[in-house]
């Protein structure tokens, strides 16, 4: 039987319970998408390295695909919003 | 009137460390206590809680948390209880605690809560042990958290929740997760027993504000939803 290339749905998921069961990421909330031979990793995450270490873990569970990490650190230095509620 | 700072979802781990103290010193200055709506930790790691603990650790506001999802991750929820109890902290899961603020008695009803999803979608206690286990699971907590809160005696009555008790907080989430991230069990617990306003976390891709089918406020305040070290929510004034 000739191979055939794992469908995208499939590998979707697997790369997204790798972000969620891998010790180095733990995120349960990013969006992964496949776009071509590109996978890509939407969301936000805590810290830069955090962000780092998602690429390798991206790459890792899926071997061979081009990987766009383009989950951000949110900018937390603004100040706080008040809001009345009566 | 009450000053209230909130935030959920702070994942701290060794790499998070001093990110926040500042903040949340910083709070005193326009808050009288701050509430952490669960996920203090990223792997649920006891090492973390402690991180996290040092940030809170002798801020001059009394500090309620709730644990989340991910604190229960490894195993070891009662030793990050301890490490943020040792921090100074409140820690609720069923329980209440009550604050007096410039002679207002304010009590906070804390639970982690659960998933199964909202009116017209969720799961039923029907079917194999494991299905209706996880039903069961969320009605207890929904349970408890009526319980704990009809028990306040307070001026001003809030819900310190993980999981979301209504659905407009997750509008930005797939529908297919809703399940995953709330119950409408915890809103109806909040409706029956009365509330002045809910907190939640866990759902980073929601928005912040909703209101029970009653008319209570509910706030998500997961930090990637609020993008702030924390918000801040007043009570019993218009002019905070």
């Amino acid at each position: 039987m000739a191979h055939v290339r794992e469908p995208h749905e499939y590998l979707v998921e697997k790369v997204k319970q790798a972000l969620a069961e891998d010790p180095r990421a733990g995120e349960i909330a990013l969006d992964v998408q496949i776009a071509g031979d590109t996978i890509f990793v939407r969301g936000s995450v805590a810290t830069e390295a955090r962000r780092d270490a998602l690429t390798d873990v991206v790459r890792d569970a899926a071997p061979g695909w081009d990987v766009r990490n383009e989950t951000e650190v949110p900018d937390l230095s603004g100040p706080p919003v008040v809001e009345n509620l009566e | 009137m009450i000053r209230i700072a909130a935030v959920a979802d702070v994942h701290f781990g060794p790499d998070s460390r001093g990110t926040l103290r500042e903040h949340f010193q910083a709070a005193t200055d326009h808050a009288d206590v701050l509430l952490v709506a669960g996920d203090l930790t990223r792997h649920g790691l006891a090492d973390e809680a402690a991180v996290f603990a040092e940030e809170v650790a002798g801020i001059d506001v009394p500090v309620v948390v709730v644990l989340g999802n991910h604190d229960y991750h490894s195993d070891q929820e009662r030793d990050i209880r301890t490490a943020m109890e040792g921090a100074g902290a409140t820690v609720l899961e069923g329980e209440a605690t009550t604050i007096e603020v410039n002679g207002d008695r304010v009590g906070i009803a804390g639970t982690k809560g659960f998933g199964g999803g909202f009116v017209g979608a969720c799961a039923s206690d029907f079917g194999e042990p494991e299905m209706k286990g996880f039903v069961q699971t969320t009605k207890a907590y929904a349970a408890r958290l009526t319980e704990v809160l009809k028990s306040l005696d307070a001026d001003w009555r809030v819900a310190l929740l993980h999981y979301s008790p209504v659905e407009e907080t997750l509008a930005g989430e797939r529908l297919e997760i809703y399940p995953f991230l709330g119950s409408y069990l915890l809103a109806e617990a909040i409706d029956s027993a009365g509330a002045d306003l809910v907190f939640h976390g866990h759902a980073h891709g929601g928005r912040e504000k909703g209101a029970t089918a009653a008319g209570v406020p509910v706030r998500n305040v997961a930090q990637p939803v609020i993008r702030r070290p924390y918000g801040i929510y007043c009570l019993g004034s218009d002019d905070c």
